[in-house]
């Protein structure tokens, strides 16, 4: 052969090789995404730290100084972006806020422990944990634990705030686990690289209503599943909906409905739908007409309830209970199959029995809840009982069951509860007024501070038995 | 990819040693195929548009670099002057996010074809048989796939849809030809095109279509190595 026919042979055999390998268009030559827990982004959010006074007048205004304590620190709010698998496993981006103590005090230097709170049901779409102003819950946790020398690292659930997916994982146990998991590794990577305040290595998981019950999934995700990378210190689940397949019962058939059901019910149904693809072929199997053209993907949402409601898109009920019957948010039909549906099955799948938790738990609640029952936490205290873990579970309305916090404590916070229940009834003018009032803010207003100030007595007390 | 570009060096190399003075008669045909990379060095302002806004302003992307079989055709109209076409196989480039998104790696992907013509100015036989040559042209810049992959999807909020705007510019390039015989020949460029393309993507929300667009200047170097047939 002659050699221009070997030179021409050879680039040939190059340019095919290199086009063969030169990187095409289709999916399979992507680059893969972002690890899980890859920081995106890390940015301090506000430019002056939240001082001591700020946090002290803070819960002064909302009546809970007492609880909270007056501040030790001042705190840093900081905000990770990162990213995060969604329930199929598709790269999903997420934020958490991060609130840092700092200053002089002795508590806010050097490492620090860190809570790892899970925030409640929300509808709001640019639901922010860092946003203090005007983030209620976001505030509370900053003055109950990152004012006290806690690191927080408050994730915002998929689907809320910058997050790209167009729903939330309402109550999906092992996918909620995901996205804390991934949320604190972010913070713990951005921090230990940009904060001169350190994460230390004590892990103190809590969570309150949807993040109670994400709360304990997280702690039985990371007990089962990353027990190399993270050790949970001891977890503070309140008013967490545990035992969701007897709530969906009590709920579907004998009653009674509990407060906010035509919200919750629209969020599961979705979360549900997304990841296990199998809740109902139509939204018309299991919402009434006209929900159900819009309610599959009608949370998260920029719009107020008020306004939903005008729209048509809720149940007009402002106690949000009209689940069934004329005008109601859910068919008969699916209340006659539900036994047998496949809803009730991913009620069981996320149902937190059955499993044992290896650190201190404390469990906490009202039993007089009308939101997430009460039974959720005596349910997951017996069901650890049976395999001989004893787990307190504080009811606000009862001393004796806080005895385990000690007779002062339990004394002063359920006193302390009985007052703040009989200031609300007074402010609405007490009789059946005032029990309407209290009923409504029961578990969004008045068990989070008290349930939250016996977590962190508990946290602190696990701490100081394990320095 | 070095240990291709070895081995088309290694060839040029061979050709050089058995090189035979060679003239390019006027009216010659010459086809070529062979290596095209695309070095691009791109420059987008940051995105704007759309309600959402990230943590903080300033999300950009950069278009990665892209390596072709490139092909084409010369003719040689006249003792120092030739026409050319370029083409070649459509190179996928991939666009990582920059900035503040920096850390989300590849974000999309491209793929375009870049048929570029030129008319090229010989300087004659160095070396006996080494002639190099300087050419101008136009670009036409076509986007044919555009793509924003499941992290251009997350980082944007939802599955998202991306145009590029086609592009019409001016080229350069330099380059020399190694006359093997008088029917093949080793040629060598290195080339500059003007591309710029107003780059929108389309985000379904359940609030509706976000909407983001950047400018954005390729600003490529290309360079090719190709074997020619002349007839």
């Amino acid at each position: 052969m002659n050699s221009q026919f070997k030179l021409a042979s050879l680039t040939l055999a190059a340019a095919a090789m290199l086009s063969a390998c030169g990187g095409g268009s289709s999916a399979a030559s992507d680059d893969p995404p972002p690890a899980r827990g890859a920081v995106q982004l890390g940015v301090v959010a506000s430019t002056t730290p939240v001082t001591k006074a700020q946090i002290d007048a803070g819960t002064a205004a909302k009546g809970i100084g007492a609880l909270a304590g007056a501040a030790q620190c001042d705190v840093e709010i900081r905000y990770v972006y990162y990213s995060t698998r969604d329930p199929q496993g598709v790269i999903a981006m997420a934020s958490t806020a991060v609130f840092v103590p700092t200053g002089t005090g002795a508590a806010c230097s050097g490492n620090r422990p860190v809570v790892l709170y899970a925030h409640g049901t929300t509808t709001d779409q640019t639901f922010n944990m860092a946003q203090v102003d005007k983030n209620a819950e976001g505030s509370l946790v900053m003055a109950f634990y990152a004012a006290q020398g806690f690191i927080v690292v408050a994730p915002n659930y998929l689907g809320y705030d910058r997050s790209g997916l167009q729903y939330t994982t309402y109550l999906n146990a092992e996918q909620s686990a995901i996205e804390m998991v991934d949320g604190l590794r972010a913070a713990k990577t951005y921090l230990n690289a940009d904060s001169a305040v350190k994460p230390s290595a004590k892990l103190l998981i809590a969570g309150y209503s949807q993040g109670g019950h994400v709360a304990m999934a997280t702690q039985k995700a990371i007990e089962r599943d990353y027990a190399s990378e993270f050790t949970v210190t001891a977890a503070a689940p309140m008013s967490g909906p545990y035992n969701l397949v007897k709530f969906g019962d009590v709920i579907t058939t004998t009653g009674p409905i509990n407060a906010g059901a035509t919200l919750f019910l629209p969020l599961m149904l979705t979360s549900y739908q997304k990841a296990y693809g199998n809740i109902y072929a139509s939204p018309s199997d299991v919402y009434q007409s006209p929900y159900d053209k819009t309610a599959e993907t009608l949370f998260p949402t920029k719009s107020t309830l008020t306004q939903l409601i005008q729209d048509g898109k809720l149940p007009n009920d402002p106690t949000f209970t009209k689940l069934f019957g004329t005008g109601g948010l859910l068919t008969d039909s699916f209340r006659a199959g539900y036994a047998t549906s496949n809803y009730r099955k991913a009620l069981q799948t996320n149902t937190l029995l059955g499993w044992t938790p290896k650190a201190p738990v404390a469990l906490c609640g009202g039993a007089n809840d009308p939101t997430v029952f009460f039974f959720n936490t005596t349910d997951a205290q017996a069901d650890f009982a049976s395999r001989g873990k004893a787990v307190p579970a504080s009811n606000l309305e009862s001393a004796a069951s806080m005895q385990w916090a000690g007779a002062t404590t339990a004394a002063t916070i359920a006193g302390g509860f009985a007052q703040a229940k009989a200031a609300t009834s007074a402010a609405a003018g007490g009789g059946a007024a005032g029990a309407a009032a209290v009923q409504g803010a029961y578990h969004g207003t008045l068990v989070p501070p008290f349930c939250n100030a016996l977590a962190r007595g508990f946290f602190q007390s696990v701490l100081a038995a394990q320095p | 990819m070095n240990k291709k570009i070895t081995l088309i060096l290694a060839a040029s190399l061979m050709a050089l040693a058995g090189a035979a003075s060679a003239e390019t008669a006027v009216g010659t045909h010459t086809v070529y195929l062979g290596l095209a990379h695309i070095d691009v060095n791109s420059k987008a302002a940051p995105l704007e548009g759309g309600t959402k806004q990230f943590p903080a302003p300033g999300a950009q992307i950069r278009v990665g670099d892209a390596t072709t079989t490139g092909f084409g055709y010369t003719y040689r109209f006249a003792p120092r002057w030739s026409g050319e076409i370029a083409l070649g196989i459509p190179p996928s480039h991939k666009i990582y996010g920059n900035g503040v998104i920096k850390n989300a790696g590849q974000i999309a992907v491209v793929r375009q074809m870049p048929p570029t013509v030129f008319i090229n100015y010989h300087l004659g036989e160095y070396f006996t048989k080494v002639e190099p040559f300087v050419g101008v042209g136009v670009n036409y810049t076509y986007f044919e796939k555009k793509r924003s992959t499941p992290t251009g999807d997350a980082i944007s909020g939802g599955p998202t849809r991306i145009t590029l705007e086609n592009s019409w510019g001016a080229a350069a390039h330099v380059g020399f030809t190694v006359h093997y015989t008088k029917q093949w020949s080793l040629t060598a460029t290195a080339a500059y095109a003007d591309v710029r393309s107003q780059m929108r993507s389309y985000t379904t929300t359940n609030n509706g279509t976000e909407e983001l667009h950047t400018k954005i200047n390729f600003r490529p170097m290309v360079y090719t190595m190709s074997l020619g047939y002349s007839f």
